[in-house]
């Protein structure tokens, strides 16, 4: 027998069953589209996070204090601060080309009638130069060395904040003392704003009066620009020299240091976790749909056991009835696979819409390709592995019933009522 | 495959037939040890009341089902113990069935029904659809060549059953009670059809109707699985 006329059977047997073959292939649409949906959401998101984080600079070394941060992807095991020494120290390691330490705190903050309780970081003039082509400037400059009673505003700071908009030359007053608007940075972004727009930046010697912002009087971190070939060597080299320095051993660690590359392999690592779950989600639906689609073979066999007599008589052998099956199973699963494809593209290019329209107007809606926000991703392996695998699915939850009406006895068939 | 030497004019040849069909603990011997031959080109009756074995021994002899003692020999071939494959293809290409209930492929129309044992063995499109369009034109009934099962009469759906039995020009034709169906006009009908049939083929007529045996040339009687 042709394969064309398997073909030719199996959409007559499946269209005469037009409602329960729709059911069936609509349980496999349900687990393809979530594959799909997931997969290409999943892609997406790596990609941007990858970009998002080479962003940061790959010829950056991030050092912060126990006290800020400690477990989790963080070294640092004991609570310890930073300081003026270890800045030293760390300056001293070859291949740093600047390093700028950061006070952090909070502080009330008023301008015009309003006051706010904002987030004052302390930084000098180094950090424009760590942060390179990550931070802007709006209008005015940013801090030099020796500006002393001079602030510089996050975007948002200056435009959000406060009842008006805030402009060069502006005053204002941090806890009574006031501080004279020398520059505003360009819009850095990130989901409800980044930290650097909430930001407002004084020089080290202003800021420490407001230090103390998560636990940390001193120095909450230090950035550090190198060599960008010898990033993960100077990072290791810096933390040599600060364990030597400090005079901590490494299981009592009170700092940690660590690359862009370091935090894109955790965040990555967390999203690969969180994707597994959601793929096992996907599976389950998946396997629901095959479920479905052995259950309608099933019935099917019992129905047309009459139907399989009639073929058999007529000289139709057990291999090609389980093939009339098989191919009956595979075109549900290719259906299904289909609808399941496009339907999960629809679902992601719409989640992927309203990512766009949240992320719109910050650096993330950057990185993707084309300048757009891209946290989906269709490759065409996605496409052939989503087709293949519901065909494999059909064919496989078509397999046992195949087997059954292949093994039916003719006469026992055609007496069948 | 056996080869003996039948008569040239043996159609089919059946050696000491036994089927039991076992039944829990009960065994049932459906047929007892028969023997008979069937010549070429004649019109054959086996009779015998309900429950009689009749039935049993059509599905033996027409490879629907395998015996569990005995030989069978088809143009002189012992079919009796061939595997599935090989009995279906013998079914393909050597034997014509008309059952009782017609038993039409009930989702393909008249002429794909005719033409359902040449799509299995593969034969083009084209080629069958001459062929089957032939057929249905010496069985009276090209005009409904596209009409499906229940658009057609029992008439009517016998004679697309009988164009499906001669579709591969068989050696033999079995036609289990072909006119119990029937009403007794287009009985008479589909009877004349299939004495007509003997110029092509072997006809082996399965009946309890003294009227049809009649017709025939020769009559095999058979009780409790026995030949009386």
């Amino acid at each position: 027998m042709k394969f064309i006329d398997y073909l030719k059977f199996a959409l007559n047997n499946l269209t005469t069953r037009g409602l329960r073959s729709w059911l069936t292939v609509i349980g496999v649409v349900i687990g393809v589209a979530a594959i799909v949906a997931i997969v290409s959401i999943g892609q997406g998101m790596q990609e941007v996070i990858s970009m998002q984080m080479g962003a940061l600079g790959s010829d950056q070394v991030y050092v912060t204090a126990g006290s800020a941060y400690t477990g989790g992807m963080f070294e640092s095991k004991e609570p310890g601060e930073l300081d003026a020494r270890d800045l030293k120290v760390i300056k001293s390691v070859e291949g740093v080309i600047a390093a700028a330490p950061d006070i952090v705190g909070f502080a009330d903050v008023t301008y015009g009638k309003k006051t706010s309780n904002l987030y004052i970081m302390g930084v000098d003039e180094n950090w424009e130069i760590v942060r390179g082509a990550t931070i802007g400037i709006e209008s005015g400059r940013f801090l030099a060395k020796g500006d002393r009673g001079v602030a510089v505003l996050g975007y948002k700071i200056a435009k959000e904040s406060f009842d008006k908009e805030i402009y060069i030359g502006s005053q204002i007053k941090i806890e009574n003392k006031s501080y004279n608007v020398i520059g505003i940075l360009k819009e850095f972004g990130g989901l409800g704003g980044s930290n650097e727009d909430n930001s407002i930046y004084l020089s080290l010697e202003d800021a420490e009066q407001y230090a103390g912002g998560f636990g940390v009087k001193k120095y909450y971190a230090i950035e550090i620009k190198v060599e960008q070939e010898r990033a993960d060597e100077i990072a290791e080299k810096i933390k040599e020299r600060l364990l030597i320095s400090r005079q901590v051993t490494e299981d009592k660690i009170d700092f940690s240091v660590y690359t862009p590359k370091m935090i894109t392999e955790v965040v990555l690592n967390i999203l690969n976790t969180i994707n597994l779950f959601l793929y096992g989600i996907a599976a389950i639906s998946l396997i629901v749909g095959a479920v479905g689609i052995a259950n309608t073979m099933f019935t099917s066999v019992l129905e047309r056991t009459r139907q399989i007599g009639i073929l058999k008589s007529v000289g139709m052998t057990n291999k090609e009835v389980l093939n009339l099956f098989l191919v009956e199973a595979g075109l549900i699963g290719l259906v299904g696979g289909i609808l399941g494809i496009f339907v999960g593209f629809i679902i992601s290019g719409t989640i992927g819409q309203i990512a766009a329209f949240f992320l719109k107007g910050t650096s993330m809606s950057l990185m993707g390709p084309a300048g757009t926000t891209s946290m989906v991703s269709i490759t065409p392996q996605l496409i052939i592995f989503a087709l293949l695998f519901s065909i494999s699915i059909g064919i496989v939850s078509g397999i046992w019933p195949a087997r059954r009406a292949s093994k039916l006895e003719p006469v026992v068939a055609l007496r069948y009522e | 495959m056996e080869k003996i030497s039948t008569k040239k004019e043996e159609a089919l040849r059946i050696c000491n037939l036994t089927k039991i069909y076992q039944m829990d603990e009960l065994k049932v011997k459906a047929v007892d040890n028969i023997s008979f031959s069937i010549p070429k080109n004649k019109v054959i009756a086996i009779m015998g009341p309900s429950g009689s074995g009749k039935s049993t021994v059509l599905h033996l002899i027409g490879c629907l089902d395998k015996p569990t003692s005995g030989k069978i020999y088809l143009d002189g071939v012992d079919i009796s113990h061939l595997d599935d494959d090989k009995l279906a293809k013998l079914r393909n290409q050597k034997i014509g069935f008309i059952f009782q209930f017609f038993n039409l492929y009930p989702l393909l129309n008249a002429l794909e029904n005719v033409e359902l044992p040449l799509i299995i063995s593969g034969v083009p499109e084209k080629e069958r659809t001459k062929r089957a369009l032939e057929i249905l034109e010496i069985v009276g009934i090209k005009e409904r060549a596209y009409h499906f099962p229940n658009q057609l009469s029992g008439g009517e759906q016998q004679r697309v059953a009988i164009a499906r039995a001669l579709i591969n020009n068989p050696t033999i034709i079995f036609a289990d009670e072909p006119t119990g169906n029937l009403d007794s006009k287009s009985g008479h009908k589909i009877m004349e059809l299939l004495i007509g049939l003997k110029k092509k083929a072997t006809v082996v007529i399965i009946t309890h109707d003294e009227d049809i045996a009649h017709h025939a040339d020769k009559i095999i009687r058979i009780k409790d699985g026995k030949i009386v």
